[in-house]
């Protein structure tokens, strides 16, 4: 019972032990990468900074940076406490900062704390920098230090290079998220806020007073656009003069009757008919008067809507046919996207749209087709987010939320890298200047973000910005 | 032996929970791991004393250490010399203003044989 009690004792101080081993340290993280060719270093970190401390020509150079999001941080006060006292840091610009390090030219373990202030924020780091022993035949660091894929996988990458290839991390955070189908859709008119202007006759066009409107004019419902003088064929020419013929023939025959009924004594010729032979009379001329002017009249073609001239093609002279679209109104502010839908999918719920140049489009649901059309089911969304520079027709993908909802860890779509074996990668920042790749398992999520199912823990810091770079190291 | 390996399972338990906060020391103050030893540091108003203890927490004579605490007070840093107390069982030093009873900051140890040490306080 003794022993055994002895063992557990063991086990319960190693467990003790170990457990508390890291208390004030980074959480297991492994140790930077040493290597020849890199200037002694050291990294330390807190919850809101990172630091990384370089050795090079004698002076110690510091490169403060955000914890989370990997940005530099430049206006920072650091106050180092050497072997050899205390020491300001000064700025040497872009979150880099230096100090005479006259202590560090002595090989063996230099013990810093670094006091980082920065807009109210102060943090203490403590680090400890080793300077290695000069040996005879062993190679000095280089001037610079170069990014390099390291032999586990990992791929080291200097504060200055970083900067260059603008890393940024983000922490992924495990959450519910709701599923989303990607559907083709493309920028359409909102049938409320468009409209088309088409001549009703045929005619010749020619200018409003003012001349035609130019592309892209913003115009209100009721302003004339363009003006049809209205074309008379030949044979309708010859009708009309027929027409016009036969009426003055019916007036002139009216007006003798009339006249003679008039002359006629009372009592022959009843008042009645005299009266519908004036108004038979009165007929006739006002045919007569339509006919003449009939065709003879310019239509003049009115902006249906309020909005900003989209297609126009007219010119002065030009014959347009009826039915012809002359204009196309829309209002740039009242978009809508039209996705087709071949799976049947349709979700009263909103989505996103990604535009080809990578811009995000907020969509909200208006409504579905019943009829096919292509096999699929045309959706209509409405744009929610104010954006410039949509035109009609253009191509976007719509993202639609189906409502069943995943758990995983969501990344960037820039974060996610696929491999040259086809393997889904995402980087991890595991050190200040370490990023180690992991292969996980993805889902689409939405229009900007991958869904990690499988491969990553939560409170990881992923490379967002500059994966893509970073993969290409070697 | 049921009883101990309850035993064994509490302790172990406690232990890991312990493993990514900050430990408590016997005094209230933060017990950190500084190079081999753990060290707690308790502040009262404008008094800082650093008790130093082994890698089992069994208290060790401060004779011939000396530390230097910096902690931060409302945003800005405090740097604290501390040297033995009279009756050799802790560090004692100063602050030039009162400090708060929780504080952040990071405390270097030099050792009897004159090796240094740090440790984060947070």
């Amino acid at each position: 019972m003794v022993r055994v009690f002895g063992i557990g004792l063991s086990l319960l101080t190693v467990l003790g032990l170990a457990a508390s081993a890291h208390e004030g340290h980074d959480h297991g993280a492994p140790p930077p990468p040493v290597s020849a060719s890199i200037a002694p270093r050291f990294d330390a970190s807190s919850e809101a900074f990172e630091l990384v401390g370089v050795l090079r020509d004698g002076k110690l150079i510091f490169h403060l940076d955000r914890f989370i999001g990997n940005s530099p941080v430049s206006d920072a006060e650091i106050e180092v406490e050497t072997p050899a006292g205390p020491q300001k840091a000064k700025a040497v610009g872009g979150g880099s900062y230096q100090i005479e390090a006259p202590f560090a030219g002595k090989p063996g373990s230099h013990d810093l704390i670094v006091t980082v202030t920065s807009k109210g924020e102060i943090d203490m780091l403590t680090a400890a920098l080793v300077v290695a022993p000069d040996e005879p035949g062993k190679a000095k660091p280089g001037a610079t230090d170069l990014a390099q894929r390291l032999p586990d996988g990992a791929v080291f990458v200097p504060k200055p290079s970083q900067r260059i290839l603008g890393l940024a991390n983000l922490k992924v955070e495990h959450a519910a998220h709701p599923q989303v189908s990607i559907l083709p859709g493309r920028i359409v008119p909102d049938p409320n806020a468009s409209g088309v202007v088409q001549a009703s006759v045929a005619g010749r066009l020619s200018a409003p007073p003012g001349g035609f409107k130019r592309l892209g004019t913003r115009v209100k419902a009721g302003d004339v656009l363009a003006i049809v003088q209205p074309a008379i064929s030949a044979a309708d020419l010859t009708a009309q003069a027929q027409q016009m013929r036969e009426l003055d023939q019916q007036v002139s025959l009216v007006s003798r009757r009339l006249e003679r009924f008039r002359q006629i004594a009372a009592g022959s010729v009843t008042r009645a008919q005299i009266e519908d032979t004036e108004l038979e009379l009165a007929g006739l001329q006002a045919r007569r008067a339509a006919v003449e002017t009939f065709q003879r009249q310019p239509e003049r073609l009115l902006a249906p809507v309020d909005g900003v001239l989209a297609a126009a093609n007219v010119i002065a002279g030009q014959m347009a046919d009826p039915n012809a679209t002359l204009f196309q109104i829309v209002d740039p502010a009242r978009f809508w996207v039209e996705a087709l839908s071949y799976a049947g999918v349709v979700a009263e719920t909103g989505g996103s749209a990604v535009l080809p140049d990578g811009r995000v489009l907020r969509l909200a649901f208006e409504g579905a087709g019943l009829s096919d059309r292509n096999q699929a089911v045309p959706l209509h969304f409405s744009i929610s987010s104010a954006e410039a520079g949509l035109r009609l027709g253009q191509l976007v993908s719509v993202h639609m939320v189906t409502g069943q909802a995943h758990e995983g860890l969501a990344v960037p779509r820039a974060s996610v890298i696929r491999a040259a074996n086809g393997a889904m990668l995402v980087y991890e920042q595991s050190n200040p200047e370490r990023f180690v790749p992991r292969e996980v398992r993805i889902e689409p999520l939405d229009a900007e973000r991958m869904l990690v199912v499988y491969g990553l823990e939560a409170g990881r810091r992923i490379v967002t910005t500059g994966a893509e770079l970073l993969h290409q190291v070697r | 032996m049921r009883k101990f390996l309850t035993i064994l399972a509490f302790f172990s338990a406690l232990s890991l929970a312990q493993a990514h906060g900050q430990r408590v020391g016997p005094r209230g103050g933060a017990l950190v791991h500084v190079g081999n030893n753990h060290v707690e540091l308790v502040t009262a108003e404008k008094q800082v004393e650093i008790f130093i203890s082994d890698a089992f927490d069994k208290p060790l004579a401060a004779k011939g250490y000396k530390a230097l605490a910096i902690l931060a007070v409302d945003g800005k840093s405090v740097r604290v010399t501390l040297e033995p107390s009279p009756d050799g069982g802790k560090l004692i030093g100063v602050a030039p203003e009162a400090l708060p009873a929780k504080v952040k900051g990071a405390v270097q140890l030099t050792g009897v044989d004159g090796k240094t040490s740090t440790g984060r306080i947070n």
